[in-house]
């Protein structure tokens, strides 16, 4: 058999295994939003941290940090410590978060505005916002998986159609498990991200360099520069680090697909575990730049967008092609299940806060759960659509949408913090936030090096203040253990 | 929220953002990582000993 159908042949399995394997383990079909949507509150701590570090590590971890490691250097070391700073915060807002939706009854992410501010436009503005910003992430993970495809396929075919198979089969998947089969296709697409990952971070350096040290010392002597953060304002330099840690810290888990995460949870304590827990995961992404730092080496002058082909370079040349099916299907899971759960988290928040709550459209339980399944697939083909007409690199994109829904963090945490908040303040702070974050990006005004999503961030909160404190106060509905 | 016990979750967040300008340096290295990637290394893995001492103090084990 010849090298592409061997490596494309274990990737079909692996992924067509992997659906029906999480849609046997899920069991019934899910018949209430409730399960569909949030899983039934019931995920204890381990299949907990399956879903949330499977949303976590993403097509971006596998391609992009390495690609980062690869074409920047130490700029990628932001990835390691965003991620870090956002379980810290999330320690203590996940568990207030949970103790609100479980108190309240809360589906969506918009569900917590509008339960919080006690209003419902405010939950259709939030839900529109997320949906705007969801098909970009999708469409994000559609581009890995091209590119993995297309490196499984050695270069012989158009991977296109294959990457629109593929996300439509997981979008039919997500369509008929919910939640609750996304969090059991994590189980298997982790197990392989972890196995493949240790391979190329570990196993490539050490049969190049004879060890993972030795590796380094080459690079250090090759590329010095690179390793360490350009001075203070620079393009990518100390003051670009640290705002972008910060700002991508404390939006990771503003997205709607995380606070389904965080409603599926048993008890507060579950989210707690995981939090404390979850950084030391962190370490898989140093393994990443590992294996982009042995490309830059072993294959070296991959230019742009092409740098996040790295690692998955080297394994397509000096590797058998069993070796590269298992890593590309890892790759193509790792695109795949955060993707459903995206698809999930977008749909149900249309599904509830604009055509429910909005609209008055969707009343009962029933229509609920069938308007989020329809909208699973209008997204899917939307996502796809959008894609086919707009590709742009892994991670810049991701860092636009990631200024956008850091802009949600204020009214959230304002919500246990600064009573005096209102619908009126959150709402014209995240107008105020998402315009300068698309105008600061989009025009490429330097701004001291700073991150443009951070600066919009600050705007943010001193329009959520001045405007919440021009409006009448609304007592917001309290809760009986309180915040 | 704001408790006094919430500070040692303070700490891994300066050293991965505030500090990292002051340990940008590429020596001395660690285990073969360049200095300031072992900082940042080093306090990923720190965190969850200071999430847990956050535990303790609110006395919650």
């Amino acid at each position: 058999m010849s090298a592409p159908l061997v490596a494309l042949g274990i990737v079909a399995v692996i992924v067509l295994g992997t659906m029906l394997f999480a849609l046997a383990s899920a069991g019934r079909i899910a018949t209430d939003p409730q399960q569909y949507i949030v899983g039934g509150r019931s995920f204890g701590t381990l299949f907990l941290w399956l879903l949330l570090a499977g949303e976590v590590y993403t097509s971006f971890t596998f391609l992009g940090a390495a690609g980062w490691a690869y074409g920047r250097g130490a700029p990628a070391y932001y990835i390691l410590a965003y991620g870090t700073c956002g379980y810290v915060i999330g320690y203590f807002l996940l568990p207030a978060i949970w103790r609100v939706a479980e108190e309240r009854g809360l589906l969506t992410a918009p569900d917590f505005f509008v339960d919080r501010y006690g209003s419902r436009a405010l939950g259709v503005g939030v839900a529109l916002t997320q949906f705007v910003m969801i098909v970009p992430y999708v469409t994000l993970q559609l581009t890995g998986l091209q590119i993995l495809l297309t490196m499984a396929g050695y270069g012989t075919f158009d991977a296109t159609a294959a990457v629109g198979v593929a996300f439509l089969l997981m979008a039919l998947f997500v369509f008929t498990a919910g939640l609750r089969g996304t969090a059991w296709a994590s189980v298997v697409k982790d197990a392989l991200v972890l196995a493949a990952v240790t391979f190329a971070g570990i196993a490539i350096p050490m049969r190049f360099f004879s060890s993972v040290p030795a590796m380094l010392e080459h690079l250090r002597a090759a590329h010095p520069a690179m390793l360490t953060l350009a001075p203070g304002a620079a393009p990518s330099g100390t003051f670009w680090y640290v705002s972008t840690v910060l700002l991508t810290g404390i939006g990771f888990y503003m997205g709607p697909q995380s606070f389904a995460a965080v409603y599926s949870a048993r008890s507060a304590e579950a989210l707690r575990r995981n939090a404390i827990f979850l950084p030391l995961y962190q370490i898989v992404l140093l393994l990443v730049f590992f294996a982009g730092f042995s490309a830059l080496l072993i294959v070296p002058g991959l230019k742009g967008a092409a740098a996040d082909q790295s690692f998955l370079l080297v394994v397509q040349r000096f590797y058998p092609p069993w070796v590269m099916g298992l890593i590309a299907a890892a790759g193509a899971l790792a695109a795949l299940v955060p993707a459903s759960a995206l698809l999930l988290g977008a749909a149900s928040v249309i599904a509830k806060n604009v055509l429910g709550d909005g609209l008055n459209l969707v009343r009962t339980d029933r229509a609920r759960l069938i308007a989020t399944r329809a909208f699973v697939l209008v997204i899917a083909v939307l996502a796809l659509v959008f894609w086919l007409v707009e590709k742009q690199t892994l991670v810049g994109l991701l860092l636009i949408v990631y200024s956008g829904i850091t802009q949600f963090a204020p009214g959230v945490v304002c919500a246990f913090l600064w009573r005096r908040a209102t619908a009126w303040g959150v709402g014209a702070g995240l107008v105020a936030g998402l315009a300068a974050a698309v105008w600061l990006s989009v025009s490429a005004i330097p701004i001291a090096g700073l991150n443009a999503g951070f600066v919009a961030l600050m705007l943010n909160v001193v329009v959520l203040v001045a405007v919440s404190l021009a409006t009448p106060q609304r007592e917001p509905v309290a809760l009986r253990s309180g915040t | 929220m704001f408790r006094p016990a919430i500070l040692p979750a303070a700490v891994p967040i300066l050293a991965l953002t505030i500090a990292v300008p002051f340990v940008n340096r590429l020596a001395p290295s660690i285990f073969g990582l360049p200095f300031v990637l072992f900082w940042i290394v080093m306090w990923v893995l720190l965190t969850p000993a200071s999430l847990w001492l956050v535990g303790r103090l609110e006395h919650r084990w």
